[in-house]
């Protein structure tokens, strides 16, 4: 194999284990008083682990539902993009 | 398309309104739910935030529902602070018969209690105090718990 080739199949094995990388903003809704914040992350698993290292965050992450791009997901593995937005919304009391 | 007002809503304005924009589709039953802000804990008041956009597809997914059933759902809600004794939300349902009309209201605000998002606080001795305790966790809260 040549070293391009090598270097390809290291591409592509990096990309199918870990997905690609890209930078996203997430929000942060109601009463989490924390402005928007942007990371590096391929799928919404990359965010929960970054997310945990946050103190004011942390505490939420319990209670809040989660949405990509204005609407709701129920999967950790929901992949990510270049430019998309994470909303965390914590528990809601409309009325 | 929900209807959003700073502060406190006027009532039989909205009322008034939305009876005229009916009057003439020929339905049979008009049911409004208001929603007032009631002296209690020693609160000056109570303050709303909403997330339009998700807001937004909730309502057009409830008015489909509806539409179904052959009925239509209006709301009308408040931004920022409304003082006591004042009107923060209101829904109704307009249906050929009162049976659908008196259903589809009360699965209408049960789902927007547990759903719609938006945060309530209470406005006391001039704080902002989330109202925890009295909130409900969206369907599918704790994706990010780990």
């Amino acid at each position: 194999m040549t070293l391009s080739t090598n270097l390809a199949l290291a591409i592509i094995t990096k990309t199918k284990t870990y997905g690609v990388f890209s930078m996203v903003r997430i929000e942060f809704l109601g009463p989490i008083q924390k402005a928007s914040i942007e990371l590096e992350a391929s799928s919404l698993r990359d965010v929960a682990n970054q997310l945990h290292h946050d103190k004011e965050v942390r505490e939420w992450l319990e209670t809040a539902a989660v949405a990509v791009n204005d609407t709701l997901v129920a999967s950790l593995d929901t992949p990510l993009k270049a430019g998309d937005k994470v909303s965390l919304l914590p528990p809601v009391c409309g009325g | 398309m929900v209807e959003l007002y700073d502060g406190a809503l006027d009532v039989p304005t909205i009322l008034q309104r939305w009876y005229e924009e009916e009057a003439m589709s020929n339905y049979g039953a008009y049911i409004p739910f208001i929603g007032t802000v009631r002296a209690e804990d020693e609160i000056d008041g109570l303050s709303f935030d909403i997330y339009e956009p998700i807001l937004a597809s909730w309502f057009d997914a409830w008015q489909q529902r509806a539409k179904e059933a052959g009925a239509l759902v209006k709301m009308a809600h408040s931004r920022g602070d409304v003082p006591l004794h004042h009107s923060s939300y209101i829904a109704a349902v307009f249906s050929p018969k009162r049976r659908v009309a008196l259903e589809t209201i009360d699965l209408f605000v049960e789902d927007f209690k547990a759903s719609a998002p938006i945060w309530k606080y209470d406005l006391k001795d001039g704080e902002r105090i989330y109202a925890k305790d009295r909130s409900t966790p969206i369907s599918g809260s704790g994706l990010l718990k780990g």
